[in-house]
C-alpha cells in the first residue's frame, strides 16, 4: 500500500516536472510546478516528515509560488516567445541522462543502504516530531541553520541587484 | 667568493636605476666594470683555492635555505671547487673582454642601456650555473641564461627573424630543459637530495653500476645538455641564434652558454661513470655532430653562420672527449675554445661593424689592408681553431684526439672521426679566412674607400684573446711529467677512467698525424680560395647534389617542419577544438565541429552551449560513477 | 526541557563573523548614507578583511579545533585557507576599485555581496560537515553568480551569469545528491564519523557510498574547474568584469579545494582506492586540455581562464598526493595556492591596469609593445607570466616544484612526467605575451590614458604586493613553506 502510493506521488512528481518544463505558456509551467510540490508533499508524509510536508506545501506551494504568478500576472508576459526547445544535443542529453539514472538505479537497486538500521538515522526516535526537529535544529544543526541566514541575505541582495538594474534600465 | 656573483648583480641593479637616466655611455661603464670586479674576484678565489691541498679544493658558501622539502633542504650554496673555478675565470674573463667590445660596438643603438642590463643578467645566471652546489641552483641558472639567451637573440626584434630566431631557440631548448627536470626529478625520487655532495659520492652505491636508473637519469641530464649545447639532433637553433648582436653571439653562443651543457655532463661526471652506454651515446652523438656541423660549415656563406657551425663542431668534440671520459680534455678545449671562438665572433663583428652590416663572405674579399688589426688576430684564432702548433687548439684538439683513439671506451672510429673533423675545421676556417681577408676586394668602390678599422675599444680585447689564443693551450703541455697543470688541477674532480699510461712514441706520433691532417686542410683550401680562383665553387658544381645538401643543412630543418611542427600544429588546433568545443560536440558533428568554431564568437553566445557543456558534465559524471561503482562495487 | 547549547569558540569564529558583520554593515551604511565617497566604502571593505586577517592569524589553532561539534572547524588548515580566501578577496577589492569600468556600479551592493561570497568560503573551508560544505558553497555561488552579471548592458557579462548560474546549479544538484547518498549510506554528514564509520562498520563502505561520492567528486570538480566539468570556465571569465574574474579564479578554487581536501583525507585512506585513477585521470586531462587550448587564445582573460583551469590540474596532482598519504601534499597545496594567488592576481591586475577608461584591453594584440609605453606595467607582468609558467627564481617554481616532488614522493611516476611536460608546454603562451610586450612595435598607442584615476594607487597597491610576493616566495620560500607545511588537517 505505501509503496504505491510512493509510487504514485513519484510519477507524478516526474510527470509534472517534464509537462512544466515543455510548457510555453508560463502561467501553466507555474501551475504545474505547483503540481510537483504538492506530490513532494505526498511523499514526505510517506516518509514519516509531517512537518516538513507541512511546510513544503505552506511555503513552497503557497508562498513562493503565488508570488510567481503574482509577478508573472503583473509583468503579463503571458505566452512566452516560442524558443527552439529542442537542440541536437537533445539525444545525446538523454541517452546520459538514462544511462546516468540507470546506473544509480542499478547500484542502488543491488546494495540500498546496508548500514542505514544500524544508526537510525541520526534523528530522534520519532521522526516527524516537531518538538524533536526543532531540538536537532536548535543544536546540533544550530550552525548551519544560522549560517542559512547568510546565504538568503546574499541571494536576496543578488536579487534587488538584478531588479533594480531592471528598473534603473 | 660570492662577489663573484655579486658584481654582475649590482651590474644589473645599478643600471636600472640610474642607467636609462645616464645614458648608454655610463651603462657601459657600470656593466663593464662590474665584469672586471667579478673576474678579479674569481682571480682571488682561484688563488685561494690553489692555496689549498690538492685533494681538498673545495670552497662552500652557504646562504640560506632555500626549499625545505620535507626532511631534507634544498640550499641556495655555491660551491668552488676547480671545475667551476675554471669556470668563473673564463666566464668573468672572456665575459670582461666582450663587454668592454660591446662598448664600441653598440655605441649609438638605441637599445644599448637595456643590452648591456640583459648581458650582466646573463653573467650572473651563467655564474650562478657554475657555482650552485647542487642540481636546483644549476638549473635556475640553466633556466636564466636560456632566458637572456632569448632576449638578446630576439633583441633587434624588427628584424622578423630575430624575432623567430629567438622562438626557435626557446621551443628546441624546451625539449631539453623537459629531459633535465624529469633527470632532476629522478635523482630527487632515487637520493631524496638534490646537493652535488650527497649525489655524487653516493651515485654508484644509490643506482649501481651499469643500472637502469643510473641509464635513464645520465640519458636524460645528456639530453638536457644536448638543447642548451646545441648538439644534434636539437642543434637547429644554434645557427640561428646568430641574428643577434655579434658580441651576444660570442658571448652566449660561443664562449659560455652553450657550453653549459659541457660543463653539466663534467659536473655530473660521477653519474656518467655508472652508464657505459650513456657515454657511449654521448661520445657518438659528440662525433657525429662534429661531423655533420662541420662539412654544413664548409658550405655556408654568411661568415657569422660558418663561425656557428663551427661552434656546434667544436661543441661536438668536447662531448667526445667527454663520451670516452677524458673530462679534462673537454674542459681544456671548452677553455681554449672560449678563447678563439669568442676572438673569431668579435673579430667578425668587426669586420661587419666596418662594412655595415655586411656578412656575405662572398661580397668581402681583401679586406686585409683596410682591417690590419682584425685580420691578422682573425688570422690568428683560425690558426689556433684548426690545431697548428703552437696555438691553443693545438694542445686542446690533440688531447681529446688522444683520448679517444687510447682511451678504454674510445676507438678507432672516434679518432677518425675526430680527424676528419680537424681536417674539415681548417679547410672551412680557412675558406674563411681567404676569402674575407685576402683576395680581391669584391665592395664597390666608394665603400672600400669608407672602409675604416674598428675603435680601440673594440681592437683591445681582439688582441687580448689573440694573444690568449696564443698561449692558453701551454697550461697543459702534453707529454712532459708535470707540465699539464691544468690536467693536474682539474682531476681531482673526475672519476679515473684508468689506462693513464701510454707510450710517448704513440703520443708524437698522433701529434704529427694530426698537426699534417690540419695543414693539409689549410693548404687545400689555400688550393682552392687562393691560387685556383673558383675550384672550390667548380667542385660544388661538380657534385650539385652534395653541395646543396650541405647548403641546406642536411635538410634538418625542413625535417622538423614536416614531420614535427606541423603535425602537431595540427594535433593541437585539433585537441584545442575538440576541448574548447566540448567533446560532444566534436562527436556529434565530426569535422563540422571545427569549421563551426572559425565563427566561434558568435556561435558562443548562444545558450546552445550551455547545453553541450552540461552534456558534457552528464557523461563525465557518468564515467566516473561507473568507474568506481564497478571498482568498488 | 533544557536544550544543551553547543560549544562556541568565539576568538576562532571571529573572521567570519568580522566578514559577515562588516558585510551588513557596508550594505546599511550605503543605504543611509548613499552620498558618501565610493573609496571611503572600499576604504571600509578593505579595513574589515584585513581585520579578519588580522583575526584569523592572531587565533592560535589549539587543541579544542571543532565548535558546534565539528560544524566549524578551526584547524592550523582552516588558519592558511582563512588568509588565502582573505587575501584574493583584498586583491579583487583593490582591482575593482581600481577597475574604471566599475566607478558607476552602486559600491554598497558590489562589496557587500564580495564580503558575502568571502565568508561563504570561509565556511566552506572551515567545516568537516557536509552540511556547511553545501551552505557555504552556496553563499558565494549565489553571490558570485550575481557579480558576474554586475556590469549592466554589458550582453557579455549577463551571458556569464546566466551560463555560470544554469551550470553552477547544475553542478549543486550532483553535489547535494551525492551528499545525499553519503549519509544514506553512512548515517551521517560529518566527515569524522564518516571516517569512523568506514572503519568500524562494513555495510557503509557500501555501493550507495561510492556512487555518492562520485556525485561529490563531480560537485567539486565543477567548482574548481577540473576536467570535463570545466567548460564554463574560459566563458565565464571572459564574460565577467576583470575584478570579478580575479576573485573567481582564486577565491572559489581555494574554497573548493581545501573542501575537496578534507573529504579525501577522510574517507581516501578507506575508500578510495579506485578514486587514485579518477583523480589521476582528471588531473591529466584537466592540466593537458587547460594548456592546450590557451595556446590558441586571442583574449587575454580566456588565456588567464585556461591557465587557471591548468593551475587546478598541477593541483589535483597534490590531491592525487593525499589520497596515498603524502604529509608533503597538503603543505605544497597551501603553498601552491598561496604563490598562484599572488602571480593570478597580479596578472589580472595588469589587466585592468592596462585598460583604457571605458575599454579593456582584453585581446592579446593590445599588449604588444607595453614594454615600451609602459614599462613598469610590462616588467610585472612578465614577472607574473614567468612565474606563472614556472620559472625560476620565481615563487611559481618552487611552488610546482613542491608539488611535484610530493607526487614523487609517494610513488607516482607518470603524473609528475606529465605534469612538467604540461609545465614546459604552458611556458609557450605565457612567454607569448613577454615576447609581444617586449619584441613587437606598439600598436595605435592610446598613449597615457587617464590613468591616474582615483582608482590608480588601488591597483598600484596590489601590483607591488602581488610582485613583491611572488618574488620572495621564490627567493626565500622556507619560512612560508614550514608554515604551510605545519598547517595540518584535523579530522578530531
Amino acid at each position: 500500500m505505501e509503496l504505491a502510493f510512493f509510487y504514485l506521488f513519484a510519477a507524478g512528481i516526474v510527470g509534472a516536472s517534464l509537462l512544466m518544463v515543455t510548457r510555453a505558456n508560463v502561467i501553466h509551467a507555474a501551475l504545474l510546478l505547483v503540481l510537483a510540490f504538492l506530490f513532494m508533499a505526498g511523499l514526505f508524509v510517506l516518509a514519516g516528515a509531517e512537518f516538513l510536508a507541512g511546510v513544503q506545501i505552506l511555503i513552497y506551494a503557497g508562498g513562493i509560488m503565488v508570488l510567481y504568478l503574482f509577478s508573472i500576472m503583473l509583468m503579463n508576459v503571458g505566452v512566452a516567445v516560442r524558443l527552439r526547445q529542442w537542440h541536437r544535443q537533445s539525444v545525446l542529453a538523454l541517452a546520459a541522462a538514462v544511462l546516468l539514472g540507470a546506473e544509480v538505479w542499478a547500484v542502488l537497486g543491488r546494495g540500498g543502504y546496508p548500514g542505514a538500521k544500524a544508526w537510525g538515522w541520526g534523528l530522534g526516535q520519532t521522526p516527524g516530531n516537531v518538538e524533536a526537529l526543532g531540538e536537532v535544529l536548535y543544536t546540533k544543526f544550530l550552525f548551519p541553520f544560522e549560517v542559512a541566514s547568510i546565504l538568503l541575505l546574499a541571494a536576496m541582495i543578488g536579487a534587488i541587484v538584478l531588479a533594480k538594474r531592471e528598473i534603473t534600465r | 667568493m660570492t662577489y663573484i656573483l655579486l658584481f654582475p648583480l649590482a651590474g644589473v641593479l645599478v643600471n636600472l636605476l640610474f642607467g636609462f637616466r645616464r645614458g648608454e655611455r655610463f651603462a657601459g661603464r657600470v656593466a663593464t666594470g662590474a665584469m672586471g670586479l667579478a673576474f678579479l674576484a674569481s682571480a682571488a678565489a682561484f688563488l685561494s683555492l690553489l692555496g689549498l691541498p690538492p685533494g681538498q679544493r673545495a670552497l662552500r658558501a652557504f646562504l640560506f635555505e632555500w626549499i625545505p622539502v620535507g626532511g631534507l633542504q634544498v640550499k641556495a650554496s655555491f660551491l668552488l671547487d676547480p671545475l667551476s673555478s675554471t669556470m668563473t675565470l673564463v666566464v668573468t674573463g672572456v665575459g670582461f673582454l666582450i663587454h668592454l667590445y660591446s662598448m664600441g660596438y653598440m655605441h649609438g643603438d638605441r637599445g644599448a642601456v637595456r643590452y648591456f642590463i640583459y648581458l650582466n643578467l646573463f653573467s650572473f645566471s651563467m655564474l650562478t650555473l657554475v657555482l650552485g652546489d647542487n642540481f636546483l641552483v644549476l638549473f635556475v641558472g640553466w633556466e636564466a641564461v636560456g632566458l637572456c639567451s632569448y632576449l638578446l637573440i630576439g633583441f633587434w626584434h624588427e628584424r622578423d627573424s630575430a624575432a623567430e630566431a629567438g622562438k626557435k631557440a626557446f621551443v628546441v631548448n624546451r625539449v631539453g630543459d623537459f629531459c633535465f627536470l624529469i633527470a632532476l626529478f629522478l635523482i630527487f625520487g632515487r637520493f631524496g637530495s638534490l646537493d652535488f655532495g650527497v649525489v655524487l659520492p653516493q651515485a654508484a652505491a644509490t643506482l649501481g653500476a651499469g643500472s637502469g636508473a643510473a641509464t635513464l637519469i645520465c640519458l636524460l641530464l645528456f639530453g638536457g645538455a644536448t638543447g642548451k649545447s646545441a648538439q644534434f639532433p636539437l642543434h637547429v637553433w644554434l645557427p640561428d641564434a646568430m641574428e643577434g648582436p655579434t658580441p651576444v653571439s660570442a658571448l652566449i653562443h660561443a664562449a659560455t652558454m652553450v657550453t653549459a651543457g659541457v660543463y653539466m655532463v663534467a659536473r655530473t661526471s660521477a653519474l656518467f661513470a655508472l652508464s657505459p652506454f650513456a657515454m657511449g651515446v654521448v661520445a657518438t652523438v659528440g662525433a657525429l655532430t662534429l661531423l655533420m656541423a662541420g662539412s654544413i660549415a664548409v658550405a655556408q656563406n654568411d661568415i657569422k653562420r660558418v663561425l656557428a657551425y663551427s661552434t656546434v663542431s667544436q661543441l661536438g668534440y668536447m662531448f667526445l672527449a667527454a663520451g670516452v671520459g677524458a673530462y679534462t680534455a673537454a674542459i681544456f678545449h671548452l677553455v681554449t675554445h672560449a678563447f678563439f671562438k669568442a676572438l673569431l665572433f668579435l673579430g667578425s663583428g668587426s669586420v661587419i661593424h666596418s662594412l655595415h652590416g655586411e656578412q656575405d663572405i662572398r661580397r668581402m674579399g681583401g679586406l686585409r689592408a683596410g682591417l690590419p688589426v682584425t685580420s691578422w688576430t682573425f688570422t690568428v684564432g683560425a690558426l689556433a681553431i684548426a690545431g697548428i702548433f703552437p696555438f691553443a687548439g693545438f694542445f686542446s684538439k690533440d688531447a681529446i684526439l688522444f683520448a679517444a683513439m687510447t682511451s678504454p671506451r674510445g676507438g678507432l672510429v672516434f679518432w677518425l672521426a675526430g680527424a676528419a673533423g680537424a681536417f674539415m675545421t681548417a679547410f672551412y676556417m680557412f675558406r674563411l679566412v681567404f676569402k674575407t681577408f685576402h683576395g680581391k676586394c669584391s665592395l664597390p668602390i666608394e665603400q672600400q674607400a669608407r672602409l675604416h678599422e674598428s675603435p680601440r675599444v673594440m681592437l683591445l680585447p681582439l688582441q687580448a684573446l689573440a694573444v690568449l689564443s696564443v698561449v692558453g693551450g701551454w697550461m697543459g703541455l702534453p707529454l712532459v711529467r708535470g707540465a699539464d697543470l691544468f690536467g693536474g688541477f682539474l682531476s681531482p674532480v673526475f672519476p679515473k677512467m684508468g689506462g693513464e699510461h701510454h707510450e710517448v712514441v704513440l703520443e708524437v706520433a698522433m701529434m704529427l698525424v694530426s698537426l699534417a691532417i690540419a695543414l693539409l686542410g689549410i693548404f687545400v683550401a689555400y688550393g682552392f680560395y687562393v691560387r685556383g680562383q673558383g675550384v672550390g665553387a667548380a667542385y660544388g658544381r661538380r657534385w650539385p647534389r652534395l653541395y646543396r645538401l650541405l647548403l641546406n643543412k642536411y635538410y634538418v630543418d625542413e625535417a622538423y617542419d614536416r614531420f614535427i611542427v606541423q603535425p602537431v600544429k595540427r594535433a593541437s588546433i585539433w585537441a584545442w577544438h575538440a576541448f574548447e568545443d566540448g567533446l560532444i560536440d566534436a562527436a556529434v558533428n565530426g569535422a563540422g565541429a571545427a569549421v563551426e568554431a572559425a565563427g566561434g564568437a558568435v556561435r558562443r553566445l548562444q545558450t546552445g552551449y550551455v547545453k553541450s557543456y552540461a552534456v558534457a558534465m552528464l557523461a563525465g559524471a557518468f564515467a566516473i560513477l561507473v568507474y568506481l561503482t564497478v571498482r568498488g562495487g | 526541557m533544557t536544550i544543551p547549547f553547543p560549544q562556541i569558540h568565539w576568538a576562532y569564529l571571529l573572521p567570519v563573523l568580522l566578514v559577515v558583520g562588516g558585510a551588513v554593515f557596508v550594505l546599511m551604511w550605503d543605504a543611509f548614507f548613499p552620498q558618501r565617497e565610493r573609496s571611503f566604502l572600499v576604504t571600509l571593505t578593505l579595513a574589515v578583511l584585513a581585520s579578519a586577517l588580522g583575526a584569523s592569524l592572531a587565533a592560535q589553532p589549539g587543541s579544542e579545533a571543532a565548535s558546534m561539534g565539528g560544524m566549524y572547524l578551526y584547524d592550523g588548515f582552516t588558519r592558511f585557507v582563512f588568509a588565502l580566501i582573505l587575501l584574493s578577496s583584498f586583491f579583487s577589492v583593490l582591482l575593482s576599485a581600481a577597475q574604471r569600468s566599475l566607478e558607476e556600479v552602486p559600491a554598497g551592493d558590489y562589496l557587500g555581496l564580495i564580503l558575502f561570497a568571502t565568508s561563504g568560503m570561509m565556511l566552506m573551508a572551515a567545516t568537516r560537515s557536509l552540511l556547511m560544505v553545501f551552505v557555504g558553497l552556496e553563499i558565494f555561488s549565489l553571490a558570485l553568480y550575481v557579480l558576474a552579471g554586475f556590469l549592466r548592458g554589458q550582453p557579455e557579462g549577463n551571458e556569464a551569469a546566466l551560463k555560470y548560474f544554469l551550470l553552477g546549479s547544475f553542478a549543486s544538484g550532483f553535489l547535494l545528491y551525492g551528499m545525499a547518498l553519503i549519509f544514506g549510506a553512512t548515517g551521517s554528514v560529518d566527515l569524522m564519523e564518516i571516517a569512523q564509520r568506514l572503519t568500524t562498520s562494513p555495510p557503509s563502505r557500501s555501493p550507495a557510498f561510492l556512487l555518492g561520492l562520485g556525485f561529490v567528486v563531480v560537485g567539486l570538480g565543477f567548482k574548481v574547474a577540473a576536467a570535463p566539468f570545466y567548460m564554463w570556465t574560459p566563458d565565464v571569465y571572459e564574460g565577467s568584469p576583470t575584478a570579478v574574474t580575479a576573485f573567481m579564479s582564486v577565491g572559489p578554487k581555494v574554497a573548493a579545494f581545501a573542501a575537496f581536501f578534507r573529504l579525501l583525507l577522510a574517507v581516501g585512506p578507506r575508500a578510495g582506492a579506485e578514486l587514485d585513477a579518477i583523480l589521476w585521470v582528471m588531473a591529466v586531462l584537466t592540466m593537458t586540455a587547460g594548456n592546450v587550448s590557451a595556446i590558441w587564445q586571442s583574449n587575454i582573460k580566456r588565456m588567464l581562464a585556461y591557465s587557471s583551469i591548468a593551475h587546478a590540474g598541477y593541483i589535483l596532482v597534490a590531491l592525487a598526493a593525499v589520497r596515498r598519504g603524502s604529509d608533503l601534499a597538503t603543505g605544497s597545496f597551501l603553498f601552491y595556492m598561496l604563490v598562484y594567488a599572488l602571480m593570478n592576481m597580479g596578472a589580472f591586475c595588469v589587466v585592468v591596469a592596462a585598460g583604457a577608461r571605458g575599454e579593456e584591453r582584453t585581446r592579446i594584440e593590445d599588449y604588444a609593445g607595453l614594454g615600451y609605453t609602459r614599462p613598469a606595467l610590462a616588467a610585472a607582468m612578465a614577472l607574473f607570466m614567468v612565474s606563472l609558467a614556472g620559472i625560476p627564481p620565481t615563487g611559481g617554481f618552487v611552488a610546482k616544484f613542491y608539488l611535484f616532488s610530493a607526487a614523487v614522493k609517494v610513488g607516482f611516476v607518470w603524473l609528475p612526467v606529465i605534469a612538467v611536460l604540461n609545465s614546459v608546454v604552458s611556458v609557450s603562451y605565457y612567454l607569448r605575451l613577454v615576447v609581444l610586450m617586449y619584441m613587437r612595435e606598439p600598436g595605435e598607442a592610446p598613449a597615457r590614458p587617464g590613468l591616474l584615476g582615483p582608482g590608480w594607487s588601488y591597483a598600484l597597491a596590489a601590483l607591488v604586493l602581488a610582485a613583491a610576493g611572488v618574488l620572495n616566495f621564490g627567493i626565500f620560500p622556507s619560512s612560508f613553506f614550514e608554515l604551510a607545511l605545519r598547517s595540518t588537517l584535523l579530522l578530531n
